[in-house]
């Protein structure tokens, strides 16, 4: 709602600072690498107007992984921030609608049983992790759609399915390597064409998400409150989950898990601009974005010529910095 | 204006509220009693349609279960017993008062901003608007909520145990502001208390449920002329002045 406050422009200030900063990340993600570049070098490359190496190296390596990085950074930032809103817990995570555990079982089932159709695993963990989610919203609407009977339901489904994916992996040794680095999350491979679909799907969740801020803010003064306030609340919280669930598929289908944005980044978001929705999705989307192309510059350039994966870095960079929020200013969890 | 017909609640076997009849009457404070367990706050969440019931809850002739759920919240209003206290501030929370009667963006137009100010003024709580909710003692925060109904602007006010964690001097001051939007808006308002010597303070109607059963539904007078309350709580009478007050026996 617009009530003017103090508070709003500082969140103003904060969002413009987000928006250089990622411009500033975003322009580092293309300029470093292990083949030296100069800026003039790059944007030629962008251009296709650059050596043909230089047009490769950009346009196929570095760019992919930027936009891929960019996206799972929004994606993965508003799929948790409508969880933790609609559930009204803040240790929710992509996790807990069953994008993970889903995903992991539908690939380790896709491996075991029909080795030969590995090019569409993308597809296949994308499919995993929405009926999944779809299940799960199933489940709790049999038990009442609850925020509490969403959670119960996720856990149980996901202790489920990540029993299945340890047997799978026990009787099948190679199994266990392709899903340990699966689990840990990479956007080494990806290729602009394999983008698309995903980049809609995040696009159509973030643009649900933005649409319906200002209702989820309603949902933090309790379901009966908000129900008194003309929100359907049932209707309000399984739009937002599929949304969700949209958003985190899209990623995992073509970067695996990096569940670390999904649950941490919400927290950053509302350290720097509140509780409300909509400046939350802004500021996690960017700070999400951020992190990921931060993590995967940082991976591919400082262990070189050893790739360290965006999963593991993103886990080394955010979390120091969510302490240090944590520390520096008074901050509601 | 508000009748419930026939209302009948079953939990698993048990039968929590059973042929519930009432009327209420319109720009009166109606005040609900009875016993922990009597079905005082299943009742409400019934008007809330939190919960599902058979029987009918007409508001202006119309069923509840058949209205639109943003036209039932321009008309009425529910505060349940336990509210929430996130990280917003008060003059937010008021704002939220409104969301019946916007759009999708729910951007506030000049009308609403102008509600929103006129019902922080009327609760009187001008100088908590810039803080949060949080912050806000267990009063404090009842007034806030009490003040975002009023930005809601329903002709029917539903109250659960509003005083409950309240101080004597809050609980007297939020029974006052109950009278005021009472004389002044013209509100129907069904309050749920449990503190009796309050509840005939602020009544002018009682209904008493005793075990999912309505054992008494009439005005004050004729609830104290008749020593229901003596009957049901098990309580004795005691006057001092003009003022009656209740204590547990012994």
């Amino acid at each position: 709602m617009a009530v003017k406050s103090k508070s709003q422009k500082r969140t103003g200030w904060i969002l413009l600072l987000l928006i250089i900063l990622l411009i500033f990340v975003m322009g580092a993600a293309l300029l470093f690498g292990s083949a030296d570049m100069s800026v003039k070098e790059v944007i030629a490359g962008l251009f296709n107007q650059a050596e043909r190496r230089y047009v490769l190296i950009v346009r196929n390596v570095r760019l992919p992984r930027l936009i891929a990085g960019f996206l799972a950074g929004i994606g993965l930032s508003v799929s948790g921030t409508l969880l933790q809103s609609v559930t009204q817990n803040k240790l929710a995570g992509p996790n807990i609608i069953g994008v993970n555990a889903g995903a992991g079982l539908m690939m380790v089932c896709i491996l075991n049983f029909f080795p030969m159709v590995g090019k569409f695993l993308p597809i296949v963990a994308f499919l995993g992790a929405f009926l999944t989610t779809l299940l799960i919203l199933f489940l709790a609407n049999k038990l009442g759609s609850s925020k509490i009977t969403v959670i119960l339901s996720g856990m149980a489904l996901t202790t489920i399915f990540s029993a299945a994916i340890s047997f799978f992996c026990l009787i099948n040794s190679d199994l266990a390597s392709a899903y340990a680095s699966f689990s840990v999350g990479s956007i080494s491979q990806v290729r602009l064409e394999n983008l698309l679909l995903p980049g809609i799907m995040i696009l159509i969740a973030f643009l649900i998400s933005l649409i319906l801020s200002k209702r989820i803010d309603i949902l933090c003064l309790g379901d009966s409150v908000a129900s008194s306030l003309g929100v359907r609340v049932k209707l309000l919280r399984t739009s937002c989950l599929i949304a969700s669930s949209l958003a985190a598929s899209a990623v995992v289908s073509y970067a695996g898990l990096l569940g670390f944005v999904g649950l941490i980044v919400p927290h950053i978001a509302r350290a720097l601009v509140g509780e409300r929705v909509f400046p939350c999705l802004l500021c996690g989307g960017m700070v999400g974005s951020i992190l990921v192309i931060l993590g995967d510059t940082i991976g591919r350039t400082m262990f070189a010529p050893t790739e360290v994966p965006v999963g593991i870095m993103m886990a080394l960079i955010g979390s120091p910095f969510f302490l240090f929020l944590l520390f520096r200013r008074k901050y509601y969890v | 204006m508000f009748e419930i017909i026939d209302l009948s609640v079953t939990l698993g076997k048990k039968m929590i509220l059973e042929n519930i009849n009432l009327h209420l009457k319109e720009k009166k404070i109606t005040v609900l009693l009875g016993k922990n367990g009597s079905g005082k706050s299943t009742l409400v969440n019934c008007l809330n349609q939190q919960i599902p019931y058979n029987g009918k809850i007409l508001f202006n002739k119309q069923d509840l279960k058949e209205m639109k759920i943003r036209e039932r919240a321009k008309h009425i209003s529910v505060l349940p017993q336990t509210l929430s206290c996130p990280h917003i501030s008060v003059k937010e929370l008021v704002s939220m008062g409104r969301s019946p009667y916007l759009d999708l963006t729910q951007k506030l137009r000049e009308e609403d901003q102008r509600r929103i100010e006129n019902a922080i003024k009327k609760i009187g709580i001008e100088e908590l608007s810039e803080r949060t909710l949080d912050q806000l003692s267990g009063g404090e925060r009842q007034k806030s909520f009490l003040s975002m109904i009023l930005a809601q602007d329903t002709e029917m006010v539903i109250l659960d145990e509003p005083t409950t964690y309240m101080d004597m001097i809050y609980e007297a001051e939020f029974l006052n502001l109950l009278i005021k939007l009472r004389d002044e808006e013209n509100k129907t308002i069904f309050v749920v208390m449990h503190n009796l010597n309050e509840a005939i303070h602020v009544a002018d109607e009682l209904v008493i449920l005793d075990e999912g059963h309505v054992y008494f539904e009439g005005s004050t007078k004729e609830a104290l002329d008749n020593e229901i309350l003596e009957k049901v709580f098990s309580v004795q009478r005691y006057e001092m002045g003009n003022r009656i007050f209740f204590a547990a026996k012994g």
